[in-house]
């Protein structure tokens, strides 16, 4: 039985959805996983929406204050089929502004790890991960672009799931960049992970990119991959940390225990994959961003009668420091004299990532640590320079450019805070990352803080 | 560190109607130096024939047909801007 | 000789479907601003283009017809900058791999107008300029549009004429809307460096402007000043090119391919066969010694002309083709082809033509009733007109001021053919002459 059949199962105190909405509120003002909450109905198995999903008549802001007041009228694809199938919306998560973010601080709201307050929750899905921590019931609809799933489940201590690039619908989410957005999953059970997967995956009117993994992998797979084989990169040691190399060993020793074949690998390109990532990332969502002008949706801008142009500066003043930076770099590199060079070289590197990873892909499993530090603290990560921010995606960011389906599941702690690792499997076969955590499951209990919405 | 001029960079904000003053200015150009020396280091990947990768995987040809739908919620829709007689107002040309 | 003056044109055509390029919303305007609109052709957060695959077969039909090179695939990419009327910020176009390159539109005097490419694009907005603040109406945007560039093979106005005339009657063959007027960015150099004017409406502006550009070059250069490449507005009011406001040349596009779409094979749908009605006129005029200009007046753009004057050359004069579908024009009648032929026979027979006539032929019915009553008409009234204009039978056969007199005036009177009333006239009078009347 999954979670979700559970909690149906399960007879509720009639005052079951007023004092879960009291409880997350309260807890929320400290956390802020979430921007708004709704109150639901106790006949419906709750889900959160980070706040980059359009929920019709739902504030969704994308935790911009440039769309501060956008009202979508249209539901989101995977929010309608949620819907259709009886789950209740519950609230639009926190995010880093866009989902420009790896640790959830380019916020309004600070996100808070609910494993320790001082530390960081993680991004850009930020909220989404510490609702999942914190909720008994509940599964988060989220979306990565570059590892925006993996890391704020590894540090909030919870299964993420991020499915291969075009399984999901992006109709309704707000772009990043469009080649590299992934709408995915957030539980604390892979079991209710499958179950939803098969509610919101799959081809829609609305997405031209969104295909039919089950039909591509028929089309695409000649031979069965080998499912007991996991490959280690040796390249990652050169970026982990000490803590993080001796519980990734622990790991390691525990999966052999199992039954998996464990073999190294080398793959030289791995470090490149970012600088790759970020230019592609860059150049679209520079493209995306440029239709926030202050008038027909969001924050507006009243001041009508000045020239145009001065009227757009002015009211792309309200992006934040990070979404400047990344406006700026990403308008350059698709620049017409200096284009071959970055964005069309990064697309020529894409391409060449995607055939190595897959060379490997095809004979098994790749695992790592989903992030190559510890949990930092909140100060220590607002310290970093963005260079240095960029360069700890270094797990994240090779399925996330490639689009392969990856999953990042808890598997120690230290101390209090949750360690993750993040298994990447070829194109189209998402399943087997489901059946390889549940399996995980049976003998690795995940440990929470919270558990509010218990029956 | 890649060196942007002072008139390369103005222009580079105007061309994305991006205003930055001072502090935030020098700040930023800085970080778009740093990070675009950090760019600069795929230049020397061997990239061969490979072709540019617009998506990492092979999208279906999806074509829509000739047929009306219209959207239900135009009101919805209009209701996000400040509109004048059904006409969005939006700034002077 | 090198050529002096060279225009070269970037037309925009509207694409007829039902829907926009991208969204399902209806491509024809509401009366009423921003009734025809979604999430998709607003920009708005969230959405996405979905491709029109309507477009893609007209434009191809077109490509087709213009001797385009047609590609075997098409892809699209984001074009950025900002204006209101652009609810993305960027335009969704065709630079890299567009619908077709090359082609050309032949003249009449064989000369090729050379086509470079052909492209689809999506519209933006309308923008109503206000004084403080603009206006806008998103019901256009997001419209398909098919833009066809040429090469600078123009040389004078008389071929821009010729050109465009071609053109338009080559779109209207294929279901393509021209009496909404085209677009035009028109391209003029005079012995010197390219002038790009932008949006101008319409043929006649299209001549004003290139010709106040040539004459402007002109005297630009018999100054000494010289004439660089340049972008500049048309002035309807003052029949004048005027520099533009914003330097759009210095505009950095940054072109990404559109990551929402992907690529699409256009080498199986189908195409619209093309018609070239001044070819065709060219032939009919030939094969039946007709005027060639009289055909294509008529056949340019009317396609029943063409289907009736296809038909029936062979079995008809074409004079009397032409006659029959003036009349149609005349009554604004439409006509199946049995019926026209029923309107041919009647017009070679010298049947009064007239509404009467008409309707019968439009309800099927027999003509012959009502060409009788006619005939007695006609006779009495040539008999009153004799017997009002004595002179006539003295020697009719010499005074023919007055025979055709009578017949302007009875033809006029009955709106009869006076081929007819002159048979009447010559089988009448000899009777009276003869004294058998009174």
């Amino acid at each position: 039985m999954n979670s979700i059949e559970e909690f149906y199962s399960l007879e509720k105190k009639s005052d079951y959805a007023e004092s879960l909405f009291k409880d997350l509120s309260d807890l929320n003002s400290r956390l802020n996983a979430f921007l708004n909450i709704t109150k639901i109905s106790s006949q419906n198995y709750p889900f959160s929406v980070k706040d980059n999903i359009c929920v019709k008549n739902v504030e969704t802001t994308a935790s911009s204050k440039i769309l501060k007041t956008y009202v979508p009228p249209f539901n989101a694809t995977v929010v309608e089929r949620m819907l259709s199938k009886n789950f209740g919306f519950i609230g639009k998560t926190n995010m880093d502004e866009f989902g420009f973010g790896t640790f959830g601080l380019n916020s309004e709201r600070i996100p808070r790890n609910p494993f320790n307050e001082e530390y960081v929750a993680g991004g850009s899905s930020s909220g989404a991960a510490i609702a999942t921590a914190v909720l008994k019931y509940h599964i988060a609809i989220a979306e990565s672009t570059g590892g925006s799933i993996s890391a704020p489940s590894a540090f909030c201590g919870v299964v993420g799931f991020t499915p291969t690039y075009g399984a999901v619908s992006r109709h309704g989410l707000i772009d990043y960049a469009n080649s590299l957005d992934k709408i995915g999953l957030m539980s604390r059970h892979a079991k209710d992970i499958r179950y939803v997967f098969d509610i919101i995956k799959g081809p829609d009117n609305y997405d031209s990119t969104c295909i039919d993994i089950d039909k591509r992998k028929i089309q695409e797979r000649k031979e069965e991959t080998a499912k007991n084989t996991i490959f280690i990169i040796n390249q990652i040691n050169d970026f982990l940390d000490e803590s993080v190399k001796s519980h990734f060993s622990g790991l390691i020793s525990k999966l052999e225990n199992m039954g998996f074949t464990i073999k190294t690998i080398d793959f030289n390109l791995l470090d490149k994959a970012i600088p790759t990532y970020y230019i592609i990332s860059m150049a679209e969502a520079s493209t995306n961003l440029a239709r926030y002008t202050g008038f027909k949706y969001g924050l507006k801008n009243n001041e009508f009668s000045q020239d145009y142009n001065s009227f757009f500066t002015e009211s792309r003043s309200n992006f934040g420091a990070e979404a400047k930076r990344r406006i700026i770099l990403g308008t350059f590199v698709r620049g017409a004299s200096v284009k071959s060079k970055y964005y069309s070289k990064a697309l020529k590197v894409r391409g060449l990532l995607i055939s190595k990873m897959k060379e490997i892909l095809r004979h098994g499993f790749i695992l790592s640590p989903t992030m190559p530090i510890a949990t930092p603290k909140i100060e220590d990560a607002n310290s970093l320079t963005p260079v240095q921010n960029y360069g700890l995606d270094i797990l994240t960011i090779p399925p996330n450019l490639s689009g392969f389906p990856h999953i990042s599941f808890p598997y120690d702690y230290d101390k209090e805070l949750p360690m993750g690792a993040q298994l990447i499997s070829d194109h189209f076969d998402d399943y087997s990352l489901l059946d390889f955590v549940q399996n995980w499951e049976d003998s690795f209990k995940y440990k929470f803080k919270y558990n509010l919405g218990s029956i | 560190m890649v060196f942007m001029d002072e008139q390369e960079f103005e222009r580079l904000l105007h061309i994305c109607r991006i205003k930055l003053q001072n502090a935030e200015r020098e700040k930023i150009k800085n970080d778009i130096e740093n990070i675009l020396e950090y760019f600069d280091t795929i230049q020397q990947i061997d990239t061969g024939n490979t072709a540019e990768y617009y998506h990492p995987i092979n999208i279906d040809e999806r074509l829509r047909q000739d047929s009306e739908s219209a959207f239900n919620d135009v009101n919805l829709l209009l209701a996000n801007s400040k509109t004048h007689r059904f006409y969005i107002v939006g700034p002077k040309i | 000789m090198t050529q002096a003056i060279k225009i070269g044109l970037e037309i925009h055509v509207a694409i007829p479907t039902k829907t926009k390029l991208f969204c399902s919303c209806s491509a024809y305007n509401e009366h009423e601003p921003n009734m025809s609109v979604c999430p998709i052709c607003m920009g708005f957060p969230g959405s996405k283009p979905m491709l029109n695959a309507k477009a893609l077969e007209i434009a191809k039909s077109v490509a087709n017809a213009l001797h385009s090179d047609i590609a075997k695939t098409v892809s699209f990419e984001r074009k950025v900058y900002f204006y209101p009327d652009l609810p993305k910020s960027f335009q969704i176009t065709q630079l890299s791999n567009p619908v077709s390159q090359g082609g050309f539109i032949e003249l009449q005097s064989s000369k090729r107008i050379r086509i470079r490419r052909i492209q689809i694009e999506e519209d933006p907005a309308k923008i109503l300029h206000e004084e403080d603040y603009s206006l806008i109406d998103f019901n256009r945007s997001g419209r398909p549009l098919l833009e066809i560039v040429t090469e600078p093979d123009i040389f004078n106005i008389d071929e821009l004429k010729e050109f465009m005339n071609e053109l338009k009657s080559i779109l209207y063959y294929l279901g393509i809307d021209i009496n909404t007027e085209l677009k035009a960015d028109v391209n003029v150099s005079n012995q010197g460096e390219r002038v790009e004017i932008k949006n101008i409406t319409g043929l006649k502006d299209m001549i004003n402007a290139a010709l106040f550009e040539i004459k402007r070059q002109e005297t630009a250069r018999a100054s000494g000043l010289v004439i660089n490449k340049e972008t500049r507005s048309y002035d309807e009011a003052k029949i004048a090119t005027m520099p533009m406001r914003e330097k759009e040349t210095d505009e950095e596009y940054g072109i990404i391919y559109e990551p929402d779409l992907g690529n699409y094979s256009i080498e199986n749908i189908p195409i619209i066969e093309p018609v070239y009605a001044s070819k065709i006129a060219k032939e009919l005029a030939e094969e039946y010694s007709a005027s060639e200009k009289l055909i294509i007046e008529q056949i340019m753009f009317d396609r029943n002309a063409l289907q009736f004057i296809n038909k029936f050359a062979g079995t008809h004069k074409i004079n009397i083709v032409i006659s029959a579908i003036e009349v149609l024009k005349r009554y604004n009648k439409t006509l199946d082809e049995y019926k026209f032929e029923a309107l041919l026979t009647a017009i070679s027979k010298n049947v009064l033509i007239n509404s009467e006539t008409i309707n019968a032929i439009e309800q099927g019915k027999a003509i012959e009733a009502s060409s009788e009553i006619d005939e007695n008409l006609i006779d009495s009234a040539i008999n009153s007109m004799i017997l009002e204009n004595k002179q006539l039978l003295k020697d009719y056969r010499k005074n023919s001021k007055v025979f055709n007199f009578v017949i302007g005036q009875i033809a006029k009177k009955y709106n009869a053919s006076p081929k007819y009333i002159s048979t009447r006239l010559n089988i009448l009078l000899p009777k009276f002459v003869a004294g058998k009347e009174d």
